[in-house]
């Protein structure tokens, strides 16, 4: 059940390093494999072998990242009234990123996966529930494989 | 207890909530020093003159005269300014919150007044009102306000507390939009006992908003001779505080380390006389 998404994987790992070999495609499969409550801590074993197959983590084996800095984020929208609209600007070599809106109490509102190569991400103010937020100030960050960048407050005035 | 939770459910069933906002009137949930270090778990109040927004009946036991005063810095970008005021049954709160410039000519600056009064009723049971002013006056101005009916049952070293929120409101009027104020419920408990010369207060908190959100607070404050240690975990994240008390006055700090945002840096300053 799971050849699909290795072989999904083999070529992901291929575009990032298309010289690399079946020995280093293997090394980094099984180097990235990952652990969680369903395969148990103990690997490898019969059942789940050396675990999940975990592109982000074999990306990083077969080519280990090297950004340099940190996340950039700065809001467009101010005030927010319809959307927000924030420019970004990750490290070369970023592979993951996601958009973490806070609001006041620290409390988590809406997260969204960013392209590592995208430049603008849009909020449209909702929660991830889909319910619209209050009018207000918010906090906008950044988080990524290469770190998290400052916060930025976001103000909703409809 | 039936009874308080008959009545908080009746009051929140009549008021009802069509539809709305999610996170209206949060302003009031920001803490100082002192509550934000037990992880906000403060549906039975701790500490005057926090009892005025955190749970207003607790002012039905109150005695003498009580001020409380801090400054939060959240996320190393907003600022909270906070200056309360309790006595017996009686109970004030007004807070700031601002985020300075923010480029563009765009700030943001809010205020919130509470108005709070208890009533104890024997022994054991007391009842509170408190009212909520919604304040904001930069980006553009804003006003609304809504009504928290309270309850506090003192069994022993056990209180209980139940704070119906946002039981009857005005919606905060944006100059054409509105959003209604969400009603909730927020439960909680406190156990108070002795461990050889200090005095150990744990509190738990359960939160319940119409707009589907549910949060969960614990606090734990030792308290021995001039100082008091509290740590707790909230909605917020995991918080640690300290107080020192000189006679009628006393200082306190907290730091509450968000999952992501930077942490918040609260400190802040009492004055309490005749209980």
């Amino acid at each position: 059940m799971a050849a699909p998404h290795v072989t999904g994987v083999c070529a992901l790992l291929l575009s990032l390093a298309p010289d690399s070999t079946w020995e280093e495609l293997r090394a980094a499969l099984v180097g990235g494999a990952r652990e969680d409550r369903y395969t148990g801590w103990d690997l490898p074993d019969t059942a789940w072998g050396y675990g999940k197959v975990y592109a982000p983590a074999a990306a990083a084996e077969l080519s280990p990242p090297a950004p340099v800095g940190a996340p950039m984020l700065e809001v467009v929208t101010a005030p927010a009234v319809s959307e927000a609209i924030f420019r970004y600007d990750l490290p070369a070599g970023t592979m993951w990123a996601e958009l973490r809106i806070y609001d006041i109490l620290g409390r988590p509102v809406w997260t969204e996966e960013l392209s590592p190569g995208g430049r603008i991400a849009r909020w449209d103010l909702l929660t991830s529930g889909g319910m619209p937020v209050a009018n207000g100030v918010y906090l906008a960050v950044l988080v990524a494989d290469s770190g998290a960048s400052p916060p930025v407050t976001v103000v909703v005035q409809r | 207890m039936r009874i308080l939770v008959l009545i908080a459910a009746a009051v929140a069933a009549v008021s009802g909530f069509a539809g709305g906002y999610w996170g209206v009137g949060e302003i009031f949930s920001l803490e100082g020093p002192r509550d934000g270090a037990m992880g906000g778990a403060m549906a039975v109040p701790l500490f005057l003159p926090e009892a005025a927004h955190a749970n207003p009946a607790g002012l039905g036991f109150a005695e003498g005269i009580h001020l409380a005063s801090s400054y939060s810095l959240r996320f190393g970008t907003l600022r909270l300014y906070s200056l309360a005021a309790a006595g017996g049954n009686w109970g004030a709160r007004v807070i700031s919150l601002d985020a300075g410039a923010l480029g563009a000519g765009l700030s943001y600056t809010a205020y919130g007044v509470v108005l709070s009064g208890g009533l104890h009723l024997g022994d054991a049971l007391a009842v509170g009102l408190a009212w909520k002013g919604f304040f904001q006056a930069t980006p553009g101005e804003a006003f609304g306000w809504a009504l928290d009916p309270a309850f506090l049952l003192r069994l022993g070293g056990v209180h209980l507390g139940l704070v119906v929120e946002n039981a009857a409101s005005a919606p905060i009027d944006y100059g054409g939009h509105r959003e209604p104020w969400p009603w909730g419920i927020r439960g909680g408990a406190s156990l108070s006992g002795e461990i050889g010369d200090a005095a150990v207060t744990l509190a738990v908190n359960a939160r319940y908003a119409a707009t589907a959100s549910l949060d969960f607070g614990v606090g734990i404050e030792v308290a021995r001779g001039i100082w008091g240690l509290r740590m707790g975990y909230g909605s917020g994240g995991f918080a640690v505080g300290a107080s020192l008390g000189l006679g009628d006055y006393g200082v306190h700090w907290a730091i509450v380390l968000h999952p992501y945002p930077p942490p918040t840096v609260s400190v802040g300053a009492s004055w309490g006389s005749g209980g």
